[in-house]
């Protein structure tokens, strides 16, 4: 399967808000585990609700969270 | 492994035991088409299906209430969708096959045969869609989408 073009930096942002686990993460979003360890992995780019809520949470804009890579 | 995925694989292992049990029986010739024998193997099948559907899904509920009790996210929404287009047209080459398998008649059938012959297909070709739909989803769950 073809990698996401969209980069991600929810690995490093987890761990400096005190190494929040992907559990913690996904319920805050309202998403599962596995999801979180998708978009993680650039399996699967979530949609722009998802997104801006993960941004949300950490406190910082989309474009902190997400980069186009292509 | 999530309890989505968990379901899927349930559907899965489920439809594969009793229906393999259904067409093995009937491919290996341990019973005849079109004989009561054939017709309560098919029923116990059907009957051992749903029970153990429905026991293996509410003991996987029972291990994980939390994420039973969760709707479905983007994630799984889409894998849901996806997983059941193609389900649908494994289910529409099938009853194409079951229209045209109908009209071939072999030497020696009767009525009754056909009609079996015509059921057992076109029962197969939803079990075939089924299966396609529990196996994409596993698939999808495994490779993240």
């Amino acid at each position: 399967m073809a990698k996401l073009p969209i980069a991600n930096h929810i690995r490093r942002l987890r761990f400096e808000h005190g190494e929040m686990t992907q559990s913690d993460l996904a319920e805050r979003i309202g998403v599962t585990r596995q999801t979180i360890a998708a978009i993680e992995a650039g399996k699967y780019g979530p949609s722009l609700e998802a997104a801006f809520r993960i941004a949300q949470v950490f406190g910082v804009g989309i474009e902190d969270v997400f980069s186009w890579e292509a | 492994m999530s309890f989505r995925e968990r379901t899927a694989w349930i559907t899965l292992i489920t439809i594969v035991i009793c229906f393999g049990a259904y067409y093995g029986a009937l491919l290996a010739g341990l019973v005849r088409p079109a004989t009561w024998q054939a017709f309560h193997l098919g029923l116990l099948c059907i009957i051992g299906l749903v029970v153990l559907q429905v026991g293996l899904n509410v003991l996987a509920a029972l291990l994980n209430p939390k994420d039973a009790h969760t709707p479905r996210d983007e994630r799984e929404r889409l894998i849901h969708a996806r997983s059941h287009v193609i389900g649908y047209y494994v289910l529409m080459i099938g009853v194409a096959a079951t229209l045209i398998l109908t009209h071939v008649v072999f030497k020696g059938d009767d009525f009754g045969q056909v009609i079996v012959r015509t059921v057992n297909i076109g029962t197969f070709a939803m079990v075939a869609s089924a299966l396609s739909v529990a196996i994409t989803q596993i698939v999808l769950f495994r490779r993240g989408y």
